[in-house]
């Protein structure tokens, strides 16, 4: 894993290009395949305390560099999401997901 | 009358242990255990109940 | 015998991510020699069992819940984690550490050794689910792994016979070694803990990367079988779908297949108390052990089948990976009330009995979110609510088909019940979530793990250890409460050449007659009233105790036929609907109180729950029967 990819979300700022194309997890529709760049839960509502939602979702595997592949939907409003992370399938919803920045892989 | 003198123990019993497990409050409990002077009981409790670090 | 450098056997914890097959190691290293009980002052089970090392040493192996990290979410975590730590009172610190990884998801599950490896205490790595990672052509090399961990790895396979010597072995080499360091008076200092930050845990994911890439020999292609199964389960229609008819499934099986062996326990009950009967001199004991000890005991212990053919179901659905599914299909439905998906579990659970339901409830892992959901558990219709609806059914609806004879009458009625059961729970939910649990719903962050077939022996084993902690509560509180509601329904005794029924003159009589007056504007008369009384123990108890009010020779299902035609001549539709709309709310079940008590360590939930649902089962029965009276015209 290169050492830039493993910044935290606040050193991305710093790095316009890729936070250019960079695109939320909230947004993926079912087969499309990221990677993981950085978590910013900043935007998310949250009955959770600071920095927690972060914590949690790096527990689960959603680190920088993680490659992601949207899986299956839920019903109704296509919420929550089932993604592949890795080796490992996790279920979130779309309102936490958009605390994952990523980027299409190549 | 043996029957009487069972069915009153067994009841008396039945009474003293339901009250004293679901209906008294455990802080008296506690009090009441160190007045007696029985051990004192298994308590620990899963959120916040750190028996020390040092403890070894 | 114990190790050199130990007084007694030594403390094996097992440790480990959900779902990485810890408890079927647990199962595999100790069988049956296994003790469950509760973790004093929270319910979150504690499981304990015991072996004897290749060595011919006895240790002590104690199963921890699963957790992702030692940062606690959950009451289940807050255990693992003070455990661990050594700060939970008395549980002394563990000497070793026995981290169980599920080798086809090393990437998540190596996060936690690394976490629990900087407290430095004696730790054996046990990769489990080996063979899967074989199959799915994952080559791990152990000992390069053990290398850059600094710690010994074993490959073991739960499920195989022979899967876990090499874990056994290992036990018994580490034990010598920390033995020898106990031996010497020299103990690792412990507790070199804190919670870790987000840029700690982005540190242990990259060490990981660092391993994996030493130790992964070839990574292999992760197995296509759970993904093809999730298309068709996960599916939003189908998936619904389906899981609706698995429900519907298993609750036909809870009321058919519990039929057989219910009556055999009846007619074992039966049988018990004619022999006191008829060997016994009349007298108070007599009456204490038929009455009191058979009546209410028996009549929760007739619930066993049930529950434990509901408990199957919900083993078979946990092992095999369904129920985190059955959550995420749910999650958005019962999003629409406020509550999480998880709080599925423990809501399904309450059709059988509130109490395993409100246990169940401690994986939910927030507070508010927990507490909505134990507060709307006892409108879940329990088996204990079945017999008071059948005997009133029975007596006041007509057997016969409606819509053209597709549907039963009876059977109408009885789904009516429930759908109202439902119905207001998900009411007060919506309420509850509106108003005292106000805020942001806790996100849903959970793994939905491989499918995998349910090991019979390790359902059997969770199914015993459900039927042993149920005969326990039926053997003690209800036991005990039963006792004494039988003492204050007997006493004091009625004076001679009474008439009317003996219970007028007691204890219960007396505050029946005196409560009287406050339910008759819901059409219940002093029997009733009375009836309901010794009912606090437990809602079933209401059919005894009406046979006994109605001064009738035998109690409970023996005489429902002919307590039914009592009723039906006795009290008016608009009674019976009052006493059924009374039942779907009314908390009648002192058990699920204080197993509320215990589960929110205060008094306050219990009386809220007492509350609010009393005030409900008033209003419900009220406005039954005013309305039907009204509409019957009378």
């Amino acid at each position: 894993m290169s050492k830039d990819r493993s910044t935290n979300a606040a050193r991305l700022v710093r790095a316009p290009t890729q936070r250019l194309s960079a695109q939320r997890l909230s947004t993926l529709g079912r087969g499309e395949q990221v990677t993981v760049i950085g978590i910013d839960e900043t935007d998310v509502a949250s009955s959770l305390p600071p920095g927690e939602l972060e914590r949690r979702l790096i527990e689960m595997g959603l680190v920088e560099g993680a490659s992601v592949v949207a899986m299956h939907e839920g019903f109704p409003g296509r919420d929550p999401i089932a993604i592949r992370v890795n080796d490992h399938k996790i279920a979130l919803r779309r309102a936490e997901a958009h605390a994952v920045l990523v980027v299409p892989r190549a | 009358m043996w029957q009487s003198l069972i069915v009153f123990v067994v009841v008396a019993v039945a009474m003293v242990w339901t009250v004293w497990t679901y209906f008294t409050p455990a802080p008296l409990r506690a009090r009441l255990r160190t007045l007696v002077g029985w051990p004192r009981p298994v308590t620990g409790t899963g959120c916040g109940g750190c028996g020390g670090c040092q403890r070894s | 015998m114990t190790f050199a450098g130990f007084a007694e056997p030594p403390r094996l914890v097992l440790v480990g991510n959900p779902n990485c097959g810890k408890t079927a190691l647990f199962n595999a290293l100790t069988g049956s020699r296994q003790k469950v009980a509760n973790y004093p002052g929270v319910t979150v089970e504690r499981k304990e069992g015991q072996f004897v090392s290749p060595l011919g040493h006895r240790v002590r192996l104690i199963d921890l819940p699963g957790t992702y990290s030692l940062r606690a979410r959950s009451p289940d975590e807050e255990v693992t984690r003070d455990v661990v730590l050594g700060r939970f009172v008395h549980e002394a610190r563990p000497d070793v550490i026995v981290c169980v990884a599920d080798a086809t998801n090393l990437r998540l599950n190596l996060r936690l050794v690394l976490e629990l490896r900087k407290l430095g205490q004696p730790m054996i790595l046990a990769l489990n689910m080996m063979d899967m990672a074989d199959k799915q052509g994952r080559s791990i090399d152990a000992a390069a792994l053990s290398a850059e961990l600094g710690m010994p790895v074993v490959p073991t396979v739960a499920i195989r016979r022979d899967g876990v010597a090499g874990l056994l072995e290992q036990i018994d080499r580490t034990m010598a070694v920390v033995g020898a360091v106990a031996g010497n008076g020299g103990r690792p200092a412990p507790c070199g803990w804190s919670e870790p930050t987000s840029h700690d845990l982005r540190g242990y994911h990259q060490n990981v990367e660092a391993i994996l890439a030493v130790a992964m020999r070839n990574a292999g292609r992760p197995s296509e079988v759970t993904h093809r199964i999730d298309h068709v389960l996960l599916h939003p229609a189908l998936g619904l779908a389906i899981l609706l008819s698995l429900l519907f499934l298993v609750f036909q099986a809870v009321f058919a297949w519990a039929e057989a062996p219910k009556n055999l326990i009846d007619a074992g009950l039966g049988a018990l108390k004619d022999l006191i009967v008829m060997g016994m001199a009349e007298g108070p004991l007599k009456s204490l052990i038929t009455d009191g000890v058979i009546a209410g005991v028996g009549s929760v212990v007739i619930f066993l089948p049930q529950i434990l053919i509901l408990f199957f179901f919900i083993q078979v659905l946990e092992d095999s990976g369904y129920m985190a599914r059955a959550a995420f299909l749910l999650d958005r439905l019962m999003g629409g009330v406020g509550l999480h998906g998880r709080a599925f579990i423990p809501l399904l659970s309450s059709f059988a009995c509130a109490v395993p339901g409100i246990m169940a409830s401690r994986t939910i892992e927030s507070r508010a979110d927990r507490l909505a959901t134990i507060m709307i558990a006892p409108l879940m219709t329990c088996s204990a609510r079945l017999p008071v609806y059948a005997l009133l059914i029975a007596a006041f609806v007509p057997d016969r088909m409606v819509a053209g004879g597709w549907i039963s009458l009876p059977g109408l009625v009885m789904f009516i019940l429930y759908a109202a059961g439902i119905s207001s729970a998900l009411i007060v939910a919506f309420v509850l979530k509106r108003t005292v649990f106000k805020g942001e719903r806790p996100p849903l962050l959970m793994e939905l793990p491989a499918y995998r077939w349910p090991r019979p022996r390790d359902v059997v084993l969770g199914l015993f250890e459900r039927a042993r902690t149920f005969l326990v509560r039926a053997g003690t509180i209800i036991f005990a409460i039963g006792v004494v509601l039988w003492f204050l329904a007997s006493f004091p005794v009625a004076p001679d050449g009474a008439t009317g029924p003996a219970i007028n003159y007691s204890l219960a009589g007396i505050f029946g007659h005196w409560l009287a007056p406050i339910l008759a504007p819901i059409g219940f008369g002093w029997q009733i009233t009375i009836a309901l009384i010794p009912a606090m123990a437990a809602r079933e108890v209401l059919v005894a105790a009406l046979g006994t009010v109605y001064a009738l020779s035998e109690t409970g299902d023996a005489l429902q036929t002919s307590l039914s035609g009592v009723l039906a001549t006795n009290w008016s539709l608009p009674t019976a609907l009052s006493l059924l709309a009374w039942v779907v709310f009314a908390p009648q079940c002192v058990s699920t109180l204080s197993v509320v008590k215990r589960e929110t360590n205060s008094w306050f939930w219990p009386a809220v729950m007492f509350t609010y649902l009393t005030i409900l089962a008033y209003a419900g029965a009220f406005v039954t029967y005013r309305l039907s009276l009204f509409l019957l015209g009378s």
